[in-house]
């Protein structure tokens, strides 16, 4: 028995290499990598685990989001603000999470709505890291 | 009974190779499904998700070699009975997830069959281990 830790030592200890190798060269590391997060983004992964489904808020345009969008997601870009933002204060319950998405990382405009929804009272509001292509991905 | 243990490792051998080897090459994937277990925080399922793989392939490797033989089937031993216990909370939860055990994912979760091929897994692993 002890030789048989002393060799599943030795095979866990080379086991080590490859996967260190592979957190710092794998093309296809987790995108969803937390030390990756910004501090007001959550993962799609783990919004699937929330009791209660948050508003979903599409900051991306009226045209991508007519094409697809996420289930019950409400429509809120800059470009058509005021009148769009009454529709989201109706869906919303208070208390209830909001998160926002845009197309992906390379975006900001998540980021953009999500502030401006805090500084109209809203929260707490969150931001779907990678947003569209990365709850597509989680998905399937 | 020399060949039909010959033959078991190999297939037991093999199936962990390729389990190991799909993961290795899709971590993010793995990573997703590890965390849906509801186990283990984010970072800890990313760890994971990077490591054990390549633990799975070595482990493997080393079962069919006579000098870590014993080390390797240890290895894949342990593995089993904590895929199990991960599998059976996940089915006490009643959660909905992919197993995550060999790359391809199940359209709805199916403990029953993942819980007997693991099952069947462990016997052969216990077989092998008590083989000179």
């Amino acid at each position: 028995m002890r030789a048989a830790l002393r060799q599943a030592l030795v095979i866990a200890v080379v086991a080590l290499v490859p996967a260190l190798l592979a957190g710092l060269l794998h093309p296809k590391l987790p995108a969803w990598n937390p030390a990756a997060l910004k501090a007001d983004e959550v993962l799609a992964a783990e919004v699937a685990l929330w009791a209660k489904a948050p508003l979903w808020v599409d900051a991306r345009t009226r045209g991508e989001f007519e094409k697809e969008h996420i289930p019950e997601a409400v429509l809120l870009n800059e470009d058509e603000w005021d009148e769009l933002l009454p529709g989201v204060l109706t869906e919303w319950d208070p208390g209830q999470r909001i998160v926002v998405y845009c197309d992906s990382d390379a975006c900001d405009s998540s980021h953009a709505v999500a502030t401006r929804l805090r500084e109209a009272g809203l929260s707490p509001v969150s931001v779907l890291h990678g947003g569209w292509k990365a709850w597509k991905e989680a998905q399937r | 009974m020399k060949i039909v243990c010959l033959l078991l490792r190999w297939l037991v051998a093999g199936l962990f190779i390729y389990a190991g080897v799909v993961k290795a090459f899709d971590p993010g994937t793995f990573a997703v499904d590890v965390y849906h277990y509801r186990i283990l925080p984010a970072m800890a399922a990313v760890a994971l998700a990077l490591y054990l793989p390549y633990l799975e392939i070595f482990a493997a490797l080393g079962s069919l070699t006579r000098r870590f033989r014993q080390g390797g089937l240890l290895i894949l031993l342990s593995l089993m009975l904590v895929f199990m216990l991960a599998l059976g909370i996940a089915w006490a939860r009643g959660l909905d997830i992919a197993c995550g055990c060999f790359g391809t994912r199940d359209a709805t979760a199916n403990y029953p069959w993942w819980m007997t091929r693991d099952a069947l897994l462990l016997a052969a692993l216990l077989w092998l281990k008590r083989m000179p």
